[in-house]
């Protein structure tokens, strides 16, 4: 079962865990840990990682944290009479770092939580909710095709001059305005219909598709365990790590290279999931 | 067993003078299949919203509807698509058991038997924007099903549908009614292939609703009996042969002479309108072509219509003609002043809120057109309270104003009945005989037969026959009209009942 | 006032669990402004979400409210005559005045929900949750009284929504890139994203003087026809 094909639930646990972590500290390790594994997962799952993008960002967050914080010992340079310091400067490259960790998280958390997925997260919230939801989702290509058929039959009769501006911008409006009618006026029969169907029955309930599985167990209960070694390395002052007045990380211990090997494994648990699953399929095929 | 008594029931809407029913008085029996016809207008609709009680209407309502045993009743209504309740196909049929709270493991069995009994598992997780007409009007009738209805209502399910999905709909419930204990009434307007099946024929008139024991007891009012009922009539036969294909056969073969074989071609040649020539045409740049080499022409004072199934790029080419697309090779010589198009939906063709100030927006001389197109006294009305037959002409009247010389009209009959369709016909002939070039699209046979000067069948991209709807049809096996599949074996090109009808009375009988 | 009270609860649950969780971020500390300001923007829009899971019973008005969002998320896809000009907070605003608080805040969360499955889900769709669901949520509520219809009003309103929505989304920059909330940091960026606030501003006045009569007429006799939102 690959990491997409999990229980939302598990996909959930995993997700406010590795988000939640990489958000909560600013230990250079860490940092890169999780954007590295975060980097990983999205070339592996999501094909494509827009990397430039991101290390612009990442510059751009570097460059600009000096200019605002002048903390530190060691100044590089004077700017405007203000201090540019180096621990400044560092600060700003883990936390853009740790940024672009957290936006490759969403991202990944995007690409694998689909639709159906979130539609199953709001019905457990809240079912009524997750129709509106799922309507919402079936109304918006009904809408986009509206449109076009509206657009298409002004244009032809040529109602509104379309030469100028002004003109295009008269017909827009009017095309909306109408499709506001249209929409409506045929969502209401689909209202009819829902109600038929007893939507306005009270304990409405939330079916979906996904089966909690076995390995949805063992996931999750692997992810809660990790997730406890790693709180008790965060909240312990082996993780504490000095920006200011100086760069200084002065609690380093063989022990933490313990919880480091448990959080490697865990922000890394969907590209070693999928790489096994890979591997598991390809034995298998071998030996038809 | 008596499962629906109605007795003495009439109904009138608010702000309406005539009532929508008026003393109607009908027994059903638990496994009844009853095929309810009538025009629009007559009070089919109204009747069957009154028996699902969710979706009855608002209104003044008098005398009794009597459920016996106290049966779930189930409706499905004609627009397949405002029916949908959800995005994917699995969640529609999920629906209803999730209003009742029911749990994981029962909704996925219930569902799962659903899917397997209408063939609906290998679109299981498919969107229902990527279904097609039939496929959501399957769809709906399996949603419905979960329900574990004991009557089913169906209000003109197929009449949005192509022909062959209609078909399949009509087989599905069939076999449906088969194979359970389900009693069924059903509107509708083609009934050939029901009239036959059905155990009770209602008739709807003016909102008169009776049990039609025979033939003569139908008004020449009522359009929507079979082709073969309304034959008989007029060739005065009377209760020996069956209204069907084969007996059509047998009757005119047994008593008419076949002498004279075939129906002379008017000539008609007008002045070139439009021209269409070798055009290639795609969406996108890496979707494949829908037109491939296409050519095309239709004359002034003629209806030219395009025929074809579902997806042959029909529609497409009217695109092309009106200018909305391009074709990326070929060229498209217009030698009218204008064109204007009667799109699908025509509701698109409004955007204000009465049809005064919408006829307005083209132009302020439009009282002669409105009288013309019978809308006159719709004028006040907002576009969206008119019934579908009004809509669609109120939408021709606006396209006529702008004074094309060539219109074109995607699908007119889609959702009308026949008396509307007598309707489209007169006002298309008094186009044409304007000197007006009408260009049609559709998969109507019979519609096509009749009005036609000219069919080009559109198929797999192309136009592969060509040629007057007599050639057509009589050379066509298949893809054809009713008319001309009763009357090969006697006559050679004999394509709608006026000219079965015709041969017969030059022929004579026995 | 009998109206206005049938949303205080929701207003005074969204301030406790907003007072709890900056308790919380200042008893944590500093290092945590992004977690629990996400967390505090997801909070914030529970108390709506629950009260329409309980209150909102009518499938005509449930659907009515699908079809709302639908149109705010392809309502870019159709102005796409200037780049950046977007109907979404006008539409929002609408939907608010004509069909109350609850709607507002349903077609504005959720909105911001769909339109992010096509262009991308970040820590920044919470955000934009509740700020688009307050936004339709006050354009309700001042139009209970009918203060939206005065034209001035209503284009203040649509003024403070662009402003409003501007300023939160530069406190999400801020500390999205920095743990800790620098007020001159926050300042730069509202003064680096000044012409993308004013962009909004005058979108959303643009948009509500053209679509605010067409479109408020037509939902107007929607909600006559149909009986709903009454």
């Amino acid at each position: 079962m690959k990491f997409s094909e999990l229980h939302p639930l598990s996909l959930i646990v995993f997700f406010v865990s590795v988000i939640a972590f990489s958000m909560v500290t600013m230990n250079p390790i860490l940092v890169l840990l999780s954007f590295f594994a975060a980097l990983c997962s999205n070339l592996l799952i999501k094909n494509g990682s827009d990397i430039k993008l991101y290390l612009i960002l990442i510059l751009a967050i570097s460059i600009t944290n000096p200019l605002f914080s002048h903390n530190g010992e060691t100044v590089l340079f004077f700017l405007f009479d203000q201090r540019i310091t180096l621990e400044a400067f560092c600060y700003g490259v883990v936390s853009g770092v740790r940024l672009v960790g957290v936006i490759y998280w969403f991202r990944l958390f995007g690409a694998v939580f689909s639709q159906d997925k979130l539609n199953w997260f709001l019905g457990k919230m809240s079912p009524k909710l997750s129709v509106v939801f799922s309507m919402a989702l079936r109304f918006i290509p009904l809408v986009r095709k509206n449109a076009k058929d509206i657009y298409n039959s002004q244009l032809v009769m040529q109602t509104f001059d379309t030469s100028t501006l002004k003109g295009k911008f008269n017909l827009i409006i009017n095309v909306f305005s109408a499709l506001i009618s249209l929409s409506i006026e045929n969502a209401i029969e689909t209202a009819d219909t829902m109600r038929s169907r007893g939507f306005e029955n009270k304990n409405r309930s939330a079916f979906s598709l996904f089966r909690f599985k076995g390995k949805d167990i063992m996931f999750i209960i692997a992810v809660l365990i990790m997730d406890f070694v790693t709180a008790l390395y965060l909240f312990s002052p082996l993780e504490d790590f000095y920006y200011y007045p100086s760069i200084r990380f002065e609690n380093w211990e063989n022990s933490s290279l313990f919880f480091i090997f448990i959080y490697v494994i865990l922000f890394m648990l969907p590209v070693i999931n999928d790489i096994t699953e890979n591997l598991r399929w390809k034995y298998s095929i071998s030996k038809i | 067993m008596e499962i629906l008594n109605i007795k003495n029931l009439t109904f009138k809407y608010p702000q309406t003078a005539a009532d929508a029913i008026e003393n109607v008085s009908l027994s059903v029996n638990e496994g009844d299949f009853v095929l309810l016809c009538g025009s629009s207008g007559s009070g089919k609709t109204t009747l069957l919203r009154l028996l699902k009680e969710e979706l009855a209407p608002f209104g003044e309502r008098s005398g009794e509807i009597m459920f016996f045993n106290n049966p779930t009743v189930a409706l499905v209504g004609q627009n397949a698509e405002n029916q949908i309740v959800s995005d994917t196909v699995w969640h529609n049929l999920a629906f209803y058991l999730e209003s009742m709270g029911e749990d994981s493991n029962t909704i996925r069995s219930r569902v799962a038997e659903i899917a397997e009994f209408f063939d609906l598992s290998r679109l299981f997780h498919k969107e229902t924007a990527n279904l097609s007409g039939g496929e959501k009007q399957l769809l709906n009738l399996a949603s419905v099903m979960v329900t574990n209805p004991d009557i089913l209502l169906l209000d003109e399910p197929t009449s949005q549908l192509d022909p062959i999905a209609a078909r399949n709909f009509i087989e599905a419930v069939k076999r449906l009614y088969e194979e359970t204990n389900l009693t069924i009434i059903i509107s509708e307007h083609r009934t050939e292939e029901l009239w036959n099946f059905a155990n009770k024929v209602f008739v709807a008139e003016n909102g008169r609703i009776t049990e039609h024991k025979n033939s003569n007891d139908i008004s020449d009012d009522c359009i929507d009996i079979p082709f073969g009922v309304k034959l008989f009539k007029v060739l005065n036969e009377n209760g020996k042969y069956s209204p069907s294909i084969k007996g059509i056969r047998e009757f005119l073969k047994e008593n008419y002479k076949n002498d004279i074989t075939s129906i002379e071609e008017p000539q008609s040649a007008g002045e070139c309108a439009l021209e269409v020539k070798n055009i290639y045409f795609r969406y996108e740049k890496n979707s494949p072509d829908i037109l491939k080499g296409l050519n095309f022409t239709c004359n002034f004072g003629s209806i030219t219509t395009i025929l074809g199934g579902n997806g042959s790029g029909k529609s497409t080419l009217l695109s092309l003609i009106s200018k909305i697309n391009k074709p990326y090779s070929g060229k498209i010589h217009i030698y009218g002043k204008k064109v204007a198009v009667l799109p699908q939906n025509v509701k698109t063709v409004f955007t204000r809120d009465t049809l005064k100030e919408d006829l307005s927006l083209i132009t302020n001389n439009f009282q002669r057109v409105a009288e013309e197109l019978g809308i006159n006294h719709l004028l006040d009305k907002n576009p969206y309270d008119l019934s579908g037959g009004e809509v669609q002409r109120a939408a021709l009247a606006k396209i006529l104003l702008t004074e094309p010389d060539i219109i074109c009209l995607d699908e007119p009959t889609k959702g009308i009945d026949a008396k509307g369709k007598g309707t489209i016909q007169k006002i298309l002939k008094e186009l044409k005989n304007r000197g007006k070039a009408v260009i049609i699209v559709s998969h109507d046979a019979d519609f096509t037969a009749e009005i036609s000067d000219k069919c080009a069948f559109l198929f797999d991209d192309q136009i592969v026959s060509e040629g007057t709807p007599r050639q057509i049809f009589s050379s066509n096996k298949f893809y054809t009209t009713y008319a001309s599949l009763a009357s090969r074996q006697q006559f050679k090109n004999a394509v709608t009942l006026d000219d079965i009808i015709n041969l017969c009375q030059r022929n004579g009988r026995y | 006032m009998v109206v206005i009270k049938k949303y205080i609860k929701s207003l005074i649950a969204v301030a406790v669990l907003l007072g709890l969780s900056i308790i919380a971020s200042i008893y944590l500390q500093n290092e945590n402004y992004m977690l629990i300001s996400l967390l505090a923007a997801f909070i914030s829009c529970v108390p709506f979400f629950i009260s329409f899971e309980n209150n909102v019973q009518s499938s005509r008005e449930t659907v009515t409210i699908a079809v709302m969002i639908a149109l705010s998320v392809a309502g870019r896809f159709i102005f796409t005559l200037v780049p950046h000009f977007k109907p979404v907070t006008a539409l929002v605003i609408i939907t608010g005045m004509y069909f109350g608080p609850d709607a507002g805040f349903m077609t504005g969360s959720l909105t911001a929900l769909l339109s992010n499955m096509q262009h991308g889900q970040g820590p920044w769709t919470v955000f934009q949750m509740a700020v688009w669901g307050f936004i339709g949520f006050g354009a309700g509520i001042l139009n209970l009284k009918g203060l939206l219809k005065n034209r001035f009003v209503l284009i203040l309103y649509s003024a403070v929504a662009g402003v409003v929505y501007s300023l939160i989304m530069d406190i999400y920059t801020t500390i999205s890139t920095e743990s800790v909330f620098i007020v001159e940091k926050y300042l730069s960026y509202v003064l680096f994203s000044l012409p993308v606030m004013l962009e909004y501003i005058i979108s959303n006045i643009v948009f509500m003087l053209v679509l605010e009569k067409p479109i408020g007429k037509k939902l107007l006799r929607i909600k006559t026809k149909y009986g709903i939102f009454q």
